[in-house]
């Protein structure tokens, strides 16, 4: 108080002499960088700002979201014999993490990094000092940043149970003050951010551009949500817009979709976009799904090093699953022949969704990396049909995805038991290595049951493997809390840890 | 009394005035004595005056109108309407009034601005006749019965009339001044008055009358004066008014130093500051610490203030921003420590402030001089490296290669495993190459500088130029300066002084690879094979040297140093102009305006250029790789001050007061450009390179307003007190703090002049105790921290690329470094001035340093740079200064001592440690609440596993532990060795205090001074031992690794490790080993002085005095220290955080140099 009135006074004192205007000319700011201070202008700066929401996402699919979403199912695991030296990947296949796991802060971090982002353009975006030169291009910059916030709120969710709900910037000193919220809380926060995208994206249809989050990724996004929560009713409404609208349909044939050389298929209703072009935009999920030991023979680039490759390798679970005939099972899943982790030479699998560079020097992959798929939206509106007791009324939608598939002979199940386990093995086939498989497991109940029983298979063909190694399997379906959080903001950990 | 002075004195209209009224005027000089100086200049005013036969009064109007002197007279006692003729042109006005005056007999002084003119009185002519009016007579003694009169003259050391000198009747406030050739007039109530003589600078002296009526008064120079006259900021004060820790450098004692920079004269002058000379480098800059380091993240360097332009200077290691300052043109140096000093200068005055003026011409004044110095340097012997000779070297690689036959062969090697030029180890005699001499060289430095200094009564001006050149030690390195300076004041009216100068400086300099990493010159010349030779047999140089191979083994191959040096251009050039022009306006007596402009314009052009012929450490050149790096920059400073001050008396109340309104703003621009490759190494331009790999722009704005004021309150010169406030907004904090206070108080008592010390006034000239207290800043926060910036990324959608970007973290509340100082001290003179002692004792604690935080990442960020954690800094001070002897012979000694002690009290909220520094990747350092800022940070030496070791079943068998290798301590007793979890504290860097010693001794026209400077405790880390006891075979090794570890029969000292079996070793981890105790005790300076005899002058009109000197710069070092240099430091360290580390540092030089000084 005193500073300010002796500011106050020395003012008095010298106003009457100088009428320099001290604010503007204590207002600096730099002239070879960008600055908040002068930042918000156009929709040309706010759509900077929402293009930078997406950048968080397509880094931790690149390095993270496999790892806590792939690697922990009975779909995949790793080549490596290594029990040192690799404190993050092969733990979490194994059950045995723990909160200081570099891949849970990682991808912490990079998700409230993408939050914020969007918390900031939901801020900034109403702002009257903006000159708007086509209305649409602020609904779709809303409906954007309010998908992608419910997206990660949605991925935290089921990753970590309940997490602080941040809607707005915050500071250091105002984040003391937010602590972990029920998984309830979280959810209604993602359900409501996707209503108001949905209306917002309608809104923006003229200027909707492909890779863009546009209404039907939305209105899929949330019948997912409500499928998560069993709440089939609203979840067979949003679904069935999407089926009815027509704008997406199913690839001919289920090798297209993973074609490198073209992208956004109408197939697609979101995917993270990767290019060649640049170390920044590429992905590198070859070189590290490869065979450790295939040198240049998968990824066609014999320069760079990949012997710490070999993870995500897929299951003997998941290549049993496949029926014969399943013409899936080629596209995901091909072989190298050569030394495996115990110097024997046998083919070896690995996932060959993603497929190496087509013109890159280096080890820059462009294929994008699917989030919702037509096939996930009719084989979730099947589930959400059955689960409400309308088996006969489920069959056509999954007999659709069995048939682009090459399986096309009719479907004999008939049971609302035998056609939801029918749908998750589906869903495993159809969706194998796009981050479902783990979240399948646990929103249906099924995940102890299944990796259990998987992690005995497992232990019993790798002798290398921890001793404890799927032993803690229901202590750790919550991912930990990382342990720097717990540190800095006191927040509650997951029991378990 | 009071009453007459309430009003300014009026421009008078006063005809008649009786001389009681005279005395009265006289009675009131005493009081207005400070403007004395003032009267005596417009004395020199010139007058032309020509008019036949006109009445004296109109004449001396006439006068009044050219030079705006008012006269005053009685017309009874002066005949104001005599008539006079006159014929004067251009004649001074001193001259004038003599001419006029003299055959009239009439006398006059000068009092408060005007000419009081008497009749003259001697003894025999008690009356003046009137040569127009005869018969009207008056007599003096008509109205003085009283009254004794008594005249006399005042004279200086050397005989001659001392103007000025303030003449004052004992316990009264009656009193004048003497006139330009040192006489006064003055008249005396009786005979057992006594009065006392006093000038600036002089010792006071007191004569009582007697019956004496004409007194010849010789007045002794004080040396130790403590009317000395002080800069401070915003102002000059006497040195017995000082509330504050305030220390002027005796430039007396440092003006010959053969140095470039006054940093460096500064060296071991101040108790407290401490200046470390971290590169040998010529221009290189120092560092330099006030009272401790109080900042972790903003700096520490001092506040440095040029002739009132706050002057960026900062640790800058391979360019001192000072040298663009050259040293001969100082006048004076004073260095503000304690808050209630610095605090003047607000936010940037934490780490203390160096006050710089330089020189400027005086009124009614010539002086012309000259300066030469010419020296040469060399590197002394102590703190080469020593290093394996050519045999011991050999036997390091054969033990190489014999454990590596063993381990791949399982066999003991035979001849042929050696590599031939090893096999013979016997034929080889002598250390081989010296490679560190190879590189060295005794190298010229020199300065040359004229000034001339002239003043007329209303005009001076000054001139200046000097250059220097100083090559260095390391071959192709030096720098140069030119530079200029320029003056000019003058008075216009009487009440308004203008002005301006102009400082251009040019510099240019030559840089090479040091203070960086092995790889550098310095650190090849250290490790490289003394087998090999930088020759070939023609004599030329050879670029790359390719170390003896064998199958087993291979030695580091490295591009020849001297080679590197003569082929690669580092070259900086850099011009800066400081200008100012001031305006005052004398509103009032006391009551002055001053406006004054600064600017600081600089540009800089850096050029760097190494060529396809020059390789690296293992890197063989390969041709049409020559690469080139560019960066220019330019920086105009400017800033604008008004100030208004104040100063009265009011009986025992003396009041000195400003107040100030003050705007700055700063701007740098650079660009840079990398570009590689060159086709060949002809041209060197950009145009001749094929791309241009990296580029960028940059530009740095700041801005400041500040509000400043003090006051100073004397009372009856006993008890003084400051108050200080100065409030800073400034465009680096945030919008939530914009504006910053710093307040600050301070008090002193003169115990000295208290009337019950008055018995030990022979004795105890001075003692005062003074205390402050303040808060001050530090604003190196960088200029948009507080700002949340805009990242730029990108993203795609379907295949059309977009930027992306994200907005950073702001943080409005991003503010200055903060410190809050007390301070007490003792300022004593004893013994006329033969003894005296400064004692400070202080307490200053920083809080707010500005960190980099981890935060919560639910903020969407993992770290934010915030104001956090405390550091406390305390310490004593002491300056002692004696005089031993003061006869023919004469001898000062200033010696000073100061301990400071530095703690870390708090961090953040969790206390987190701060690791800094790097050596292969891991931290070198660290800081910790409770500890002092940077402490070293590694692995504790045990010694070497013995085979007792190896037995033992209780020590854990890892790769790493085997017989002969090191053996550190398992802090976390996990049983294994591990990089940062095992390291531990093992040094401090800081040392215990810090001491300077200056003797000066004179006899006749000899002068010897003596500087001595050094600390004691506190460590450094020599960072070249990673390399150079470094036993993998790669490198040459100091000598002492002759006794290391061989084999168990074979065991060494039991503390140096053996050649590591297996790879990597640790021996090459920071331990214990590389720290040294970096206590020294240097001879900085001797200077021996010849001022050739006046008498050789005294017919010339030309040379008026001619001094010769002699100097030896950096004569010798003691310490225990190893490497070149104690207070070394690595270029690429964050200084604050990792101080005292010495890497590949560039050796001091000594310097044997020879002088002249001529004035004219």
């Amino acid at each position: 108080m005193t500073m300010k009135k002796l500011h106050k006074l020395s003012w008095l004192l010298f106003m009457a002499l100088f009428s320099a205007c001290s604010h503007s000319f204590l207002e600096i700011y730099p002239e070879n960088t960008l600055n908040e201070g002068n930042f918000y202008k156009s929709d040309v700066e706010i759509t900077l700002l929402v293009n930078g929401c997406y950048v968080p996402m397509r880094d931790y699919e690149k390095n993270w979201h496999w790892i806590l979403a792939e690697l922990p199912s009975d779909n995949s695991s790793f080549q490596n014999n290594i029990r040192t030296g690799e404190p993050t990947r092969g733990v979490i296949d194994q059950f045995i993490h723990v909160s200081s796991n570099l891949a849970f802060s990682s991808f912490w971090n990079l998700s409230y990094n993408g939050i914020t982002r969007c918390n900031k353009v939901l801020t900034e975006i109403d702002n009257p000092g903006i000159s708007w030169s086509n209305e649409q291009l602020k609904f779709r910059g809303t409906g954007e940043a309010l998908f992608l916030r419910a997206l990660y709120y949605f991925n935290l969710v089921r990753q970590f149970g309940g997490v602080p709900l941040v809607l707005q910037p915050i500071t250091a000193k105002e984040a003391m003050n937010y602590k972990r919220v029920s998984e309830n809380d979280i959810y209604e926060s993602v359900i409501s951010d996707l209503k108001l995208a949905i209306e917002n994206l309608s809104k923006a249809s003229s200027v909707h551009e492909n890779g863009r989050a546009g209404e039907q990724a939305a209105l899929a996004l949330l019948g997912k949500v409500y499928l998560t929560r069993e709440r089939y009713g609203e979840a067979e409404t949003v679904l069935s817009q999407v089926i009815g609208s027509g704008k997406h349909r199913l690839l001919q044939n289920y090798a297209e979709v993973f074609n490198p050389a073209s992208k956004d298929f109408v197939e697609t209703l979101f995917s993270i976009q990767y290019s060649e072009a640049s170390a920044e935009l590429a992905n590198t999920f070859i070189f590290n799904f490869a065979p450790h030991t295939s040198g240049g023979e998968v990824t066609n680039r014999p320069n760079i090093n990949i012997v710490g490759a070999g993870w995500n390798q897929p299951t003997q679970d998941l290549i049993d699953s496949f029926e014969e005939g399943d013409s899936r099972k080629d596209v995901s899943i091909q072989f190298w022949v050569g030394q495996d982790w115990d110097g024997v030479v046998r083919p070896i699998p690995y996932c060959a969704k993603y497929k190496p560079p087509i013109n890159a020097p280096d080890n820059r992959c462009g294929d994008n990396f699917p989030i919702l798929r037509y096939s996930d939206v009719l084989l979730m509106y099947a589930e959400v049909l059955n689960e409400q007791g309308r088996s006969a009324e489920a069959v056509p939608f999954i007999q659709m995805v069995r048939d682009r598939a090459g399986l096309t002979k009719p479907i004999s199940e008939s049971s609302q038991g035998a056609l939801r386990d029918l749908i998750q093995a589906e869903r495993q086939r159809e969706l194998c290595f796009e981050n479902h498989r783990w979240y399948d497991l646990k929103r249906t109940g099924k995940a102890v049951e299944v990796m259990t029983a998987h992690g005995a298979r497992e232990r019993a063909a790798k002798p290398f493997l921890y001793p404890e190694a799927y032993l803690q399997i229901e202590k750790k379906l919550l991912a930990p809390i990382p342990a720097n959080e717990i540190l800095i903001n006191q927040l509650e950990q997951n029991p378990g840890y | 009394m009071n009453k007459t002075l309430k009003k300014p004195w009026p421009i008078l209209q006063i005809m008649k005035i009786s001389v009681i009224q005279i005395f009265l005027s006289v009675m009131l000089s005493g009081f207005t004595y400070g403007y004395s100086a003032i009267a005596q200049e417009f004395l020199n005013n010139p007058v032309s005056v020509r008019s036949e036969n006109t009445k004296l009064r109109n004449i001396l109007v006439m006068i009044e109108k050219q030079t705006g002197v008012g006269f005053v007279y009685s017309s009874k006692a002066i005949s104001a309407d005599r008539r006079v003729s006159v014929d004067l042109k251009q004649k001074k006005l001193s001259e004038a009034l003599h001419l006029i005056l003299e055959p009239l007999k009439i006398s006059y002084r000068i009092v408060e601005g005007q000419i009081i003119l008497y009749p003259r009185n001697t003894a025999e002519e008690s009356s003046i006749p009137d040569p127009d009016n005869s018969g009207s007579s008056y007599s003096v003694t008509d109205y003085l019965v009283t009254e004794i009169q008594v005249s006399g003259k005042v004279l200086d050391e050397k005989g001659e009339g001392l103007p000025g000198v303030s003449v004052l009747i004992k316990d009264t406030q009656r009193g004048t001044v003497t006139n330009s050739d040192g006489e006064f007039l003055i008249d005396v109530p009786d005979v057992n008055s006594v009065l006392v003589f006093s000038f600036v600078g002089y010792k006071s002296q007191e004569v009582r009358i007697g019956n004496q009526n004409f007194l010849e008064i010789n007045l002794l120079v004080d040396d130790k004066a403590l009317e000395e006259v002080v800069v401070v900021g915003y102002g000059k004060l006497q040195k017995k008014d000082l509330t504050g820790s305030i220390t002027a450098v005796n430039q007396e004692a440092v003006k010959d130093l053969p140095v470039a920079t006054l940093d460096q004269k500064m060296i071991g002058q101040v108790a407290g500051v401490q200046i470390q000379q971290v590169s040998g480098l010529p221009g290189a800059g120092t560092s330099v610490r006030i009272r401790g380091s109080g900042s972790l993240g903003a700096g520490n360097e001092p506040l440095y203030v040029v002739d009132g332009m706050p002057y960026s200077a900062g640790l800058n290691q391979n360019l001192n921003p000072l040298m663009l300052i050259n040293p001969n043109d100082i006048e004076s140096i004073t260095v503000l420590k304690d808050a209630s000093s610095t605090a003047i200068y607000g936010s940037r005055g934490a780490n203390g402030v160096v006050m710089i003026t330089t020189k400027r011409g005086q009124y009614n004044k010539t002086q012309v001089a000259f300066s030469a110095m010419r020296g040469v340097q060399s590197v002394p012997q102590k703190g080469r490296p020593n290093l394996m000779n050519q045999q011991e070297f050999v036997d390091l690689q054969r033990n190489k290669i014999e454990i590596a036959v063993r381990r791949a062969e399982n066999r003991e090697a035979t001849l042929e495993d050696y590599p031939e030029e090893y096999r013979y180890p016997e034929r080889l005699v002598g250390d081989g190459t010296d490679w560190y001499d190879v590189i060295l060289r005794d190298a010229p430095i020199e300065d040359y500088n004229i000034s001339i200094q002239k003043g007329g009564t209303d005009s001076r001006m000054d001139f200046g130029v000097g250059y220097f050149r100083q090559a260095g030690v390391v071959q192709y390195t030096g720098i140069e300066r030119y530079s200029a300076k320029l003056g000019a004041e003058t008075v216009i009216g009487s009440h308004v002084t203008i002005g301006a100068n102009l400082q251009p400086t040019f510099i240019q300099q030559k840089r090479a690879n040091t203070n960086s990493d092995r790889g550098d010159i310095i650190g090849v010349a250290h490790w490289a094979n003394p087998l090999l030779s930088p020759y070939d047999s023609n004599g030329e140089l050879i670029p790359y040297l390719v170390s003896p191979q064998s199958r087993y083994h291979s030695a580091w191959n490295f591009a020849n140093p001297l080679f590197i040096l003569r082929e690669t251009t580092q070259m900086e050039k850099q011009f800066q102009s400081l200008g100012n022009a001031h305006l005052t306006w004398n509103i009032l007596p006391g009551l002055e305006w001053r406006t004054a402009l600064n600017t600081q314009w600089s540009t800089s052009n850096y050029f760097q250029y190494t060529p396809s012929t020059v390789g690296g450490a293992n890197v063989p050149p390969v041709a049409g790789t020559g690469r080139s790096s560019n960066n220019r920059s330019e920086h105009f400073n400017w800033l604008i001050e008004n100030t208004l001050s104040f100063n009265r008396i009011f009986g025992k109340h003396k009041i000195d007061a400003v107040a100030g309104y003050t705007t700055q703003k700063s701007t740098t621009r650079g660009i840079n450009l990398n570009a590689a490759p060159y086709p060949n190494d002809l041209i060197q331009t950009i145009n001749a390179a094929q791309t241009i790999n990296s580029w960028g722009e940059n530009v740095n704005t700041w801005s400041m307003i500040s509000y400043l004021g003090r006051i100073n309150y004397n009372f009856d010169n006993k008890y003084l007190l400051t108050g200080t406030l100065r409030s800073d907004g400034s465009s680096r904090f945030g919008a939530n703090n914009r504006f910053a206070l710093f307040p600050s108080v301070a008090g002193a008592w003169r115990i000295s002049e208290e009337s019950f010390m008055k018995g030990l006034s022979n004795h105890l000239n001075e003692l005062k105790i003074r205390a402050s207290f303040g808060v001050s800043g530090n604003n190196n926060i960088g200029n948009y921290s507080h700002l949340a910036s805009i990242n730029a990324g990108a993203y795609l959608f379907g295949n059309n690329q977009v930027n992306a970007s994200y907005v950073g973290l702001a943080n409005p509340n991003l503010t200055w470094e903060e410190s809050k100082q007390v301070d007490v001290g003792i300022d004593a003179e004893l013994l006329e001035g033969r003894l005296s002692a400064t004692i400070d004792l202080y307490h200053r604690e920083s809080s707010n340093m500005l960190l980099n935080d981890v935060i919560p990442a639910i903020t969407g960020f993992n770290s934010q740079i915030v104001n956090k954690g405390k550091v406390r800094n305390r310490g004593i001070e002491i300056s002692l200064g004696g005089r031993p002897l003061s006869g023919a012979l004469k001898w000062d000694i200033n010696a000073n001592i100061a301990f400071n002690r530095n703690m870390v009290m708090s961090i953040n909220e969790n206390n987190d440690r701060i690791l800094s520094g790097n050596n292969d990747n891991n931290p070198t350092h660290v800081t910790i609440a409770g500890k002092p800022i940077g402490q070293f940070f590694g692995f504790e030496l045990l010694g070497v596993y013995t085979a007792e070791d190896m037995a033992n079943p209780d020590i854990i068998k890892t790769t790493q532990v085997y017989e002969g290798n090191p053996k550190y301590r398992d802090i976390d007793g996990d049983g294994i060795i591990n990089d940062l979890l095992d390291y531990t504290i093992i040094g401090n860097p800081h040392p215990n205090f810090t001491f300077g010693i200056t003797n000066n001794f004179s006899y006749k026209g000899f002068t010897l001074g003596i500087i001595m400077n050094g600390q004691q405790g506190g460590q450094v880390m020599n960072g070249l031992r990673q390399t150079v006891d470094n036993l993998q075979g790669f490198f040459n090794v100091r000598k002492e690794w002759v006794n290391r570890w061989r084999s168990t029969e074979n065991p060494g000292t039991g503390y140096l490790y053996g050649v590591p079996k297996l790879t990597p070793s640790w021996g090459h981890r920071v331990n214990t080993l590389w720290v040294e105790d970096a206590s020294f005790l240097r001879i900085s300076n001797v200077t021996l002085g010849y001022s050739l005899p006046g008498s050789l002058f005294s017919n010339s009109n030309f040379i008026s005095s001619c001094r010769l000197f002699l100097t030896v710069q950096n004569l010798a070092v003691f310490t225990h220290y190893e490497g070149a240099n104690p207070e070394a430091q690595s270029r690429n360290f964050n200084n604050t955080l990792a101080p005292g580390f010495d890497m590949t540092g560039y050796p001091l030089n000594r310097t044997v140099s020879m002088g002249i000084n001529l004035s004219f």
